[in-house]
């Protein structure tokens, strides 16, 4: 073990400081990872049941980001699937929990947020 | 012995989008209850882009049905509501499906379960019922957390709830 942490002072001695924050950050990110309990896959069935049972039928969760933070989350996009097809607006699932982060304002933003995107003429 | 499928009339899509609004016409016309999809669409709250919150089905009991909302189904649960002669929707991930080239939220009505095979009418295709092995089909339901609605009549009720 000890070995393994002199090759690490050695290759990391050999960094900018710039490059040393990186490796920081990537491995902050795969701690945070070892913490999840709620895989992305689950994330993304999570909110597809969701918006087909609460906000429309045609909507279903894409493939989720997973955001760092005080509290990390999986960010699923909501993906329109008829007429103009793409990602409208997102929602967060806590990556402990599973629980899904709305509030009963929530179906309204998301659909306000879909007709928004299908009324805009940009391309995705 | 295998058990006969629902004779459910089959119903495909009257614009784009319409699935679910075909599956309650399908269910509709199954109690001989006929509605155009438009209609339908506006009675369970159609949202263009959006379509319907899935559970609005429920709302189907205007037409003197009876609908009952269902989440975790199982393929057991489908297999009794069909012999029991009460039409299923389900909403599925067509992604799973294997005669399906898209990748989309999608209802179908269900006419019977064998063992190994799902038979659905699928409102997007012209012919039905077709069979579904039940693995794609369990994959294509779960992604949506097996949610169905139980489509029967209540006894006693004729058409537009008039007793």
């Amino acid at each position: 073990m000890d070995t393994t942490y002199e090759r690490l002072g050695t290759l990391l001695a050999k960094l900018t400081p710039e490059e040393n924050w990186t490796v920081l950050r990537f491995a902050e990110f795969l701690l945070e990872q070892r913490r999840v309990s709620v895989d992305a896959r689950a994330a993304r069935r999570k909110v597809s049941a969701w918006l087909v049972r609460d906000v429309g039928n045609l909507l279903m969760g894409g493939e989720p980001e997973y955001i760092l933070g005080e509290r990390p989350v999986w960010r699923v996009p909501v993906v329109v699937t008829h007429g103009r097809r793409g990602c409208a607006t997102f929602v967060d699932v806590d990556t402990q929990t599973g629980e899904l982060l709305i509030t009963e304002d929530t179906p309204q933003k998301v659909l306000a947020d879909v007709h928004a995107f299908v009324a805009s003429p940009a391309s995705n | 012995m295998s058990m006969p499928l629902l004779p459910v009339p089959h119903r495909t899509e009257d614009f784009p989008g319409a699935c679910l609004p075909a599956c309650c016409q399908m269910a509709l016309a199954f109690w001989g209850i006929i509605e155009s999809q438009t209609r339908i669409a506006a009675r369970i709250g159609h949202i263009d882009g959006a379509g319907t919150p899935a559970r609005n089905v429920t709302r189907l009991s205007i037409f003197g049905l009876e609908v009952r909302w269902h989440e975790h189904g199982t393929i057991d649960d489908l297999r009794q509501a069909t012999a029991a002669g009460q039409v299923p929707i389900v909403f599925l991930h067509t992604g799973e499906l294997p005669y399906w080239d898209q990748d989309t939220p999608h209802a179908t009505v269900v006419t019977g379960v064998e063992a190994g095979t799902v038979y659905v009418n699928d409102p997007a295709f012209e012919s039905a019922p077709i069979p579904v092995p039940v693995g794609d089909f369990q994959l294509a339901w779960d992604e949506f957390g097996c949610q169905w609605a139980a489509v029967h009549r209540l006894p006693n009720v004729s058409a537009m709830g008039q007793a």
